[in-house]
């Protein structure tokens, strides 16, 4: 043990050699252990009992890396670093502050957990989860649902991407007939007296007019002649959608089911568009509208619609319309109102001012991926279009409509079928000529029977 | 503008088509509709007169001849 005021001039020459000695073996051995006194102040030694180096303060050993960043190049051996000091993670740092432990202080986005901790494993998170990138899962993602409604059969709109053309086989009709189908589910709607001349088809002018991301059909109309709409006139695309299959968002009560619409357009004259969302008496409606800049026509555009659940009026719920869903193509004044995005009492169409499509000629507009879905849940936010098997959207389509050639016997030999679905109600039938007539007709299916017998080009319409 | 048929269906007479009498059918409600305008349908056909023996037997392929080799008539 070293005397560090040593040596002086008083000391013996016998005690001056051990003196220096003593000093001597300290700094041989950096001071690990030693009990020397009188040690300069800063003075660093290396603690080999914590391996540690440690600065003597002039009446302690403090911790040197608590002052000072040692560098290394590359560390051997055991890693432990050995008690990390935990960071404060401010909200909204995305630094690479993260702690080496298995807890994650959870800052950034979960805030409603603020000041607590999300582990690695396990643990619940109590509030939202909003991901802005891609949620990646190595496992099962296990849920209830998928904007507070089921996985399956989300959209209620049938034929939405208009693939499914039994009425006209892709073929162009010159002038659609109004209130007729001119697609599976999908009508004109005329309403006054002025109802004008639509050209429509399937993929019309796909080469020229293409096709959105993601889809393979779509609805093409041209407007023939310009129309100038009086104030009772309206034209719109429509799609009424049966009750049974709405009948789960329960509009018409405190506690009914908000929706989500949303569709995929293209239009050569620019304006503001109307949407309405009515029930079967045309006596509520929700007239929400879309803007269609000179900059943004002839363009492919995705729109969406957050449509709240009606808390009154009548919604049927049985085989009849349980929603009207419109696009208005023009209507006018009696059709307008200025009372957007909210439910009202009346048979509305669109906003004030809305464009009048049908007032130039040769315009032309497209749609495809027409989707209305369930969006129970707040945060809800619009799914892609649900693309179902081919079979699986001629089903939902021919319980509405089908054709088929069939056989139709002479009084003797009455020749039955099934329909390919239970239809939505007795269907209508044509196609069965002279003296046809049926044994039986139901949803189910049909016995019929003729004078002479033949192969008739049969059509069954149970159409809302 | 429809006729009446010899049953409880309903003719369209513009596409012929042949509309069944049921409530929830919206051709059928368009018919009840347009008679609520006062409108009148027209009558059912007569029925047709029941076929003739002869007319039995070509429905059948079949001539006199053939007939009355099958019974043994000469």
């Amino acid at each position: 043990m070293a005397n560090w005021s040593n040596p002086q001039l008083t000391s013996t020459y016998t005690n001056f050699v051990t003196e220096v000695k003593d000093r001597d073996v300290d700094l041989a051995l950096q001071f690990d252990g030693t009990t020397s006194t009188n040690i300069p102040t800063n003075t660093i030694r290396w603690n080999s009992s914590i391996n540690r180096w440690q600065k003597w303060s002039g009446s302690a050993w403090g911790e040197l890396t608590s002052t000072y960043a040692l560098n290394a190049l590359s560390v051997s051996g055991s890693t432990s670093l050995g008690t990390a000091t935990a960071t404060t993670v401010a909200t909204g740092d995305n630094s690479t502050n993260i702690a080496t432990t298995a807890w994650v202080k959870a800052q950034n986005y979960l805030t409603s957990v603020a000041g607590s901790f999300l582990p690695l494993s396990g643990g619940t998170i109590t509030g939202n989860l909003t991901v802005g990138g891609t949620f990646i899962a190595g496992g099962d993602i296990c849920a209830s649902g998928v904007n507070g409604g089921s996985f399956a059969f989300r959209n209620k709109i049938i034929n939405g991407d208009f693939a499914i053309d039994q009425y006209n086989s892709g073929a162009v009709i010159n002038a659609i007939t109004a209130t007729a189908y001119f697609t599976d589910r999908w009508q004109l709607n005329f309403s006054g007296a002025t109802g004008g001349s639509i050209k429509g088809q399937q993929n019309y002018n796909v080469g020229t007019v293409g096709l959105p991301r993601y889809f393979n059909t779509y609805f093409g109309f041209e407007n023939n002649t310009a129309v100038s709409q009086t104030s009772a006139d309206a034209i719109n695309i429509q799609q009424r959608i049966e009750g049974f299959n709405v009948a789960s968002w329960q509009w018409g009560i405190a506690t009914s089911r908000d929706a989500l619409l949303s569709f995929y357009f293209r239009t050569s004259v620019s304006g503001t568009y109307g949407v309405s969302i009515q029930n079967a008496a045309n006596d509520m409606s929700y007239v929400t509208s879309f803007l269609v800049t000179a900059g943004a026509v002839n363009t492919w555009t995705a729109v969406a619609f957050r449509i709240p659940s009606p808390t009154t009026g009548s919604w049927f719920k049985d085989n009849g319309v349980g929603i009207r869903v419109r696009l208005s193509l023009g209507c006018g004044t009696s059709s307008q109102t200025a009372t957007t995005n909210s439910w009202i009492s009346g048979n509305f169409h669109a906003p004030t001012g809305a464009v009048s499509w049908v007032g130039t000629a040769g315009a032309t507009f497209f749609l495809t991926g027409v989707q209305f879905e369930p969006a129970d849940n707040v945060n809800a936010v619009v799914t892609d279009f649900e693309n179902p098997p081919l079979s699986t959207k001629l089903a939902l389509c021919q319980r509405y409509f089908y054709n088929a050639t069939q056989y139709v016997g002479p009084n003797n030999a009455i020749t039955t079928y099934h329909h390919p679905v239970r239809m939505r109600a007795t269907p209508t039938v044509t196609g069965g000529g002279t003296n046809y007539n049926t044994m039986l007709l139901d949803t189910n299916g049909v016995a019929h029977y003729r004078t002479v017998a033949d192969s008739r080009a049969m059509t069954y319409s149970a159409e809302l | 503008m429809y006729q009446l048929t010899a049953g409880t269906e309903i003719l369209r007479l513009i596409d012929s088509a042949y509309i069944p009498a049921d409530p929830d059918n919206t051709d059928y409600q368009n018919y009840q509709q347009w008679l609520d305008d006062g409108n009148t349908p027209e009558p059912a056909p007569p029925a047709p007169a029941p076929p003739t023996a002869a007319e039995k037997l070509a429905a059948a392929g079949l001539t006199v001849e053939d007939l009355r080799g099958l019974l043994g008539i000469s």
